[in-house]
């Protein structure tokens, strides 16, 4: 099987990386060291920035014009990458050595069918012919557990849904036979069900086909999930290897640490469980501290860190750390400074009493799908939002969770005015809110404000801090216009942000800076409600804990009722009160937090709920899959809209036949839980709960 | 994508940052050799316009009856036309016009048409498929057609100049204009102004225009060259300044008729113009792929 | 059984250009015995041990030292590496002992295992001793008894049927023409999870049969 002392497929020995700019050259990665041996999943993580793109780029010889490799070795199956000419770096690349991106578009032409893209890997590098070349890719289809190979093949790439096109991109990489594959963030564009199969493809694929795989991701859950092996990159360094246990149990470097203890877990109960932000933020590759990269952020910094910087070395076996204190880390040693949590007591619970802010009845938005004849034809209608009722009350926090193309922008922007409901009714402090934007009154708009989620566009690039702030309290008049400065400067200090930020311009800030900015200006008017759209999924982890806690803080010092819009169920839980499922423009589920991650589940939470990638190796976690994709909005599917996917429809009498006939009731489970099935309480409460921690399967 | 949480160089005062974005500009002027040579035949020209009266040796308009059709000479450095005048005056002042009504024209067309395409890009729909027609129907007759119209119907005058070139121009601006609005609109911070209640006035105007000034200026750069162009082609068709005005444009089309006899009277205008023009072209050329390079 | 559960895929392979100079660095760094040559899309055009790379005296007779050092130097593997024709291959759906059988009858140590020409894995003698441990259940403890008995239907039936009355696990099972001997055959068994004695006891009472090895590893 294996040969004794095997070759690792791939060995990084201190490599160093850097581009030219127009200011210099920036030194991207400077010393990154790891071995991948045959079949064994290795593990990049890390934060935005911190060079692990960059480090792939560099072993595929992808870097660009202006990049360049400055130090380092790079051995592939024992062979030195970097002295290799072109040709020869282009035989190796097809042949054993294959990429996918997050983008499955940058690997697919979109004016080429399927089938013909993947033949011509065969045709060029291996000379097959036509013919042969076609049973092998529908064969490697198959192998990706691709439904219908045969007419995949025919169609174009876009008329597949973004799983699918992945999987595809899968098995054109590995059409060849690669001993290495790399996947540089391949689900982060995906849906959570959807990522949750592919990330079992790669699983199985590692197996089968004895590929090596380097994956490189963000996102601690899934690299929880897939890998053998784990190494950490902070600002262009490994600061930490080893395995996936130890990395994310017993970490050797403050940095992981502190990563380790800003991710919200999905097992963990609310009260007790504080996300630790990472204070300060990553340096720029230009200004890079003297001695240890991290010191400056780091809570156990010692004279000795500003001095030297440390080597990663072997701090126990098979555990590198870049550290002078990691034996101490090793040894839990570091505790994390309290004064990093806001302090949350009396934060207003679900208090019985709490009046209602928001309600929303029976709501609907449609909107008019182009009809497919030319002239006359019947209407249709995209169904966004269908027949949805949820409530939000004082103080306290909405979550509304779903996938892609579940509704739950629609159902927010609604809500806000920027689309007009087709039906149902909306009531916002007991004021109709059924009507657009520009025909409402100022006070009710100045009452509702919004938080949107791309940082890099929730700013005019155009204009200062400063004045995006004062905008809406000039608007809205909430203070004299003499004041206005002052407020607004005391609104910045709210975010932890300084005096010096009142004029600067987007474009200096950093992506948390901005998103904090675009918080201030949300509640700037002092709104009664504010809308989160997805606030903090495009933030960076350590990041996203500070700007959760910032929203948590203002909350309580001003009272303000929250809506939040998330895809990602760990983060919903810390941080609401209430939650609403939703799939396909309906709820599904709604009820308070705890009562949505114990059974009884809807059929979907309960999938949900399994396919979350959780970033702790330790917890247990039920395998359900759902098969297929999400149908289209435009026709949902007749009775229960979930019928087509729902993995529990056995359970109902002759194969759930009433789930296509007849719209589910609601069951409720106690006065404030509901549960949109048709499968009795009984059976669902018999469900087991989806995340267990191993010691809990051990005590009982 | 997450986002790059890096501390970013500057934290200067906002005042400042204006000197420095201006600062910056101009360093991207000079950091492409192309747009310098262009900047610099411009500078020359404007130089030469400002101070005509004092360079040029003689009187534009004045006629010397026994120096017709004449080559260089010591007197008139680049010769005369068919009424005797001087070429070199007439060239010197000829850039006064042209300098003056280029700007204009092409200020006129950005202002109109970037009234258009925010407009139509803003509210989409009917407004836009009204206004988008309109545009498309002028765009698609011949330029040298429309002017021909316009100035026929409203006779030649430097304003009717301005007019004619305006409403040519409009709608490429606009077209231009549009597209741009439709992508900033997309933009998470319009919505933020729509969730205040902004009207759409201010945020055309105050939220997407400012991010939209950097292609407009660009464009309306290579719209001067062109302006210039026109105006000289206007001179040539005889719709353009009523002589005895020296217009470039003008003078090619009357020393064509002696082109046999003095073919250096019709060079030197068209030199001239080819210039100025391809000077126009340099520079914002030369700006735009600067300022896109390390993208 | 087959070729593909015990082949090494993805195995180390140079192109034809590659120097002799840096294969040999290659093949003795990293321990490699025996390196298939390939082209485009890993299409085996040949192989190289650590014999091959060894030049014939022959060619190096007429030259003088100087000489040799250059002649060296620029020899790449296509000039010295068995051409594809010459180099025997397996397929992955082989039983692996008919690769062994191969390896034995030509006295070679590995094989290159190719479909259509692609190299996919190299089957190598270690392997072959790998699957032998494996079939043998080297690893597990256990009673390894090793049968004598007549060359003759049933018998093996017999013991086997010893056993299971028994209600063992068998581990191992495996039988050879007893060496030296006609007409008899030598079956070994090894067993899990009993005692020495009471297998000996239950075995030695298999008639026509006798007990010649037994031992617990």
């Amino acid at each position: 099987m294996q040969q004794p002392r095997d070759i690792p497929v791939l060995s990084v020995e201190n490599l160093a990386i850097s581009y030219e700019t127009r200011r210099g050259d920036v030194r991207a990665v400077r010393d990154v060291s790891f071995e991948i041996q045959r079949g064994e999943a290795h593990s990049i993580v890390g934060e935005s920035g911190c060079g692990k793109s960059t480090v792939a780029f560099g072993i595929v010889n992808f870097l660009g014009r202006n990049g360049k490799i400055v130090g380092g070795r790079i051995l592939f199956q024992g062979r030195d990458l970097v002295g290799h000419s072109q040709e020869e770096l282009r035989k190796l690349r097809g042949d054993r050595i294959a990429m996918v991106y997050q983008d499955p578009m940058q690997a697919l032409n979109p004016s080429m069918r399927i089938g013909d893209q993947m033949a011509e890997v065969l045709i060029v590098h291996r000379g097959m012919s036509k013919e042969d070349a076609r049973d092998r890719c529908i064969h490697m289809l198959e192998q990706v557990h691709m439904p219908d190979p045969a007419n995949v093949m025919r169609r174009y790439p876009h008329q597949l849904s973004g799983g699918q096109q992945q999987r595809v991109v899968i098995a054109m990489a590995l059409l060849n036979d690669p001993a290495l594959l790399i996947m540089d963030e391949p689900t982060t564009a995906l849906d959570v069900t959807v990522e949750a199969t592919v990330l079992d493809l790669v699983a199985e694929l590692q197996t089968k086909f004895d590929t090596a795989i380097m994956y490189i991701s963000h996102n601690l859950g899934v690299v929880a999930r897939v890998s053998d092996n784990v190494g950490v990159m902070y600002a262009g360094e490994l600061v930490e290897r080893a395995t996936v246990a130890n990395v994310y149990l017993r970490p050797g470097h403050p940095y992981t640490l502190g990563l380790m203890h800003c991710v919200p877990r999905l097992g963990m109960d609310k009260a007790d469980s504080f996300l630790y932000p990472i204070r300060g933020r990553v340096p720029s590759p230009s200004n890079l501290p003297p001695g240890c990269v991290f010191e400056p952020r780091c809570d156990f910094g010692r004279p000795i860190c500003r001095q030297k910087c440390p080597e990663l070395r072997e701090v126990e076996p098979a555990h590198w750390a870049r550290c002078h204190f990691a034996e101490q880390v090793l040894a839990g040693e570091l505790e994390l400074s309290p004064d990093l949590v806001p302090d949350l007591e009396g934060l207003a619970r679900r208090g019985d009493g709490a009046e209602t802010v928001l309600s929303v009845e029976h709501a609907r938005t449609y909107y008019e799908a182009p009809s497919k004849q030319l002239i006359g034809g019947e209407k249709q209608y995209v169904k966004a939002v269908d027949d949805v009722s949820v409530a939000a009350r004082k103080g306290q926090t909405l979550g509304i969770v779903g996938e892609s193309g579940c509704g739950k922008s629609t159902l927010v922007k609604t809500v806000i005015g920027l689309e007009t409901p087709t039906g149902g009714d909306l009531e916002f402090m007991g004021m109709d809110i059924s009507m657009p934007v520009s025909k409402r009154d100022l006070d009710l708009i100045k009452d509702m404000q919004m938080v949107f989620q791309n940082p890099d566009s929730t700013l005019n690039p155009s204009f200062s801090v400063g004045s995006q702030i004062g905008r809406p309290l000039r608007r809205f008049k909430t203070v004299p216009r003499n004041q206005v400065r002052a407020e607004v400067i005391r609104l910045l200090s709210m975010m932890r942000l300084g005096e010096n930020y009142y004029d600067r311009l987007p474009r200096q800030l950093s992506g948390g800076e901005k998103q904090r900015v675009g918080i201030a200006r949300a509640i700037a008017g002092r709104p009664e409600l504010v809308l989160c759209d997805e606030p903090v999924s495009a933030l960076d982890v350590s990041v996203q804990a500070a700007v959760l806690n910032l929203l948590l803080e203002v909350q309580k010092e001003m009272g303000t009722t929250m809506a939040f819009i998330a895809h990602d169920l760990s983060v919903v839980r810390f941080f609401c009160d209430t939650i609403a499922v939703m799939y396909l423009g309906q709820i599904v589920e709604f009820g308070p937090a705890e009562a949505i991650y114990a059974p009884p589940y809807h059929p979907y939470t309960e999938a949900l709920l399994s396919a979350v990638p959780i970033p702790d190796p330790r917890m247990e976690q039920k395998h359900i899959r759902l098969s297929g994709a999400v149908p289209s909005a435009l026709n949902p599917p007749s009775g229960c809209r979930f019928h087509t996917r729902c993995p529990r429809r056995h359970l109902l009498p002759d194969g759930g036949k009433i789930c296509e006939l007849e719209v589910p009731p609601w069951r409720h489970a106690t006065d404030e839980h509901r549960i949109f099935c048709h499968i009795p309480l009984e059976d669902l409460r018999k469900m087991d709960k989806v995340v267990t921690i191993e010691e809990e399967t051990h005590a009982g | 994508m997450a986002v790059a949480e890096t501390t970013s160089g500057s934290a200067t005062r906002g005042g400042a940052d204006g000197w420095r974005q201006v600062w910056e500009g101009i360093s991207i002027i000079f950091r492409s050799g192309v747009a310098v040579v262009g900047l610099v035949i411009i500078l020359f020209w404007i130089f030469v316009a400002i101070f005509a009266p004092l360079i040029a040796p003689h009187d534009p308009l004045a006629q010397d009856s026994s120096a017709i059709n004449q080559g260089p000479s010591g007197l008139y450095p680049l010769g005369t036309d068919n009424l005797g005048r001087d070429m070199l005056s007439r060239l010197i002042y000829g850039s006064r016009t042209i300098l003056i009504l280029a700007p204009v024209s092409v200020l006129a067309s950005v202002a109109v048409g970037t009234f258009l395409g925010l407009f139509g890009g803003y509210f989409g729909g009917l407004v836009d498929e009204i206004v988008m027609r309109v545009l498309d129907a002028i765009m698609a007759f011949p330029t040298i057609l429309l002017y021909l119209i316009i100035i026929s119907a409203i006779g030649p005058s430097a304003l009717n100049v301005v007019l004619a070139i305006t409403f040519v121009g409009s709608p490429g601006v606009a077209r231009l204009v549009r597209s741009l609005t439709l992508d900033i609109r997309t933009r998470d911070y319009i919505r933020a102004a729509e969730t205040r209640g902004e009207s759409p006035l201010h945020i055309m105007f105050f939220e997407i225009l400012p991010n939209a000034r950097g292609p407009i200026i660009i464009d309306s750069m290579l719209r001067v060259g062109y302006a210039i162009f026109s105006i000289g082609t206007l001179g040539f068709l005889g719709l353009g300044l009523p002589p005895p005005t020296p217009d470039w444009g003008g003078m090619i089309s009357e020393a064509r008729k002696f082109i046999w006899t003095n073919p250096l009277g019709v060079l030197w205008p068209a030199l001239a113009i080819s210039s100025l023009v391809v000077a126009l072209n340099l520079f914002a050329d030369g700006l735009r792929e600067e300022s896109t390079r390390y993208n | 059984m087959l070729v593909k559960d015990y082949m090494t895929r993805h195995p180390s392979m140079a192109e034809p250009s590659m120097s002799v100079v840096d294969a040999q660095r290659y093949m003795w760094e990293n321990g490699i015995r025996h390196l298939p040559v390939v082209g485009d899309g890993k299409r085996l055009v040949g192989l190289v041990t650590r014999q091959t790379l060894l030049v014939d005296p022959g060619r190096l007779g007429s030259l003088d030292v100087w000489e040799i050092s250059r002649y060296l130097s620029g020899l790449a593997l296509k000039d010295v590496m068995i051409k594809a024709r010459d180099v025997i291959t397996a397929e992955q759906d082989t039983a692996i002992e008919e690769a062994a059988r191969v390896m034995v009858e030509n006295r070679i140590g590995c094989l290159p295992v190719v479909e259509e020409d692609i190299v996919i894995g190299i089957i190598s003698d270690t392997d072959l001793l790998t699957q032998l441990m494996e079939m043998m259940a080297t690893r597990v403890p256990g009673v390894r008894v090793t049968i004598r008995m007549p060359d003759v239907k049933g018998e093996l039936g017999k013991l086997v049927g010893a056993i299971s009355a028994q209600g063992w696990g068998i581990l191992a099972c495996g039988g050879v023409p007893a060496p030296k001997q006609p007409e008899t055959w030598e079956a070994v068994v090894k067993i899990r999870d009993v005692p020495r004695d009471d297998v000996v006891a239950v075995l030695a009472q298999v008639e026509g049969q006798e007990i010649v090895d037994v031992r617990e590893i």
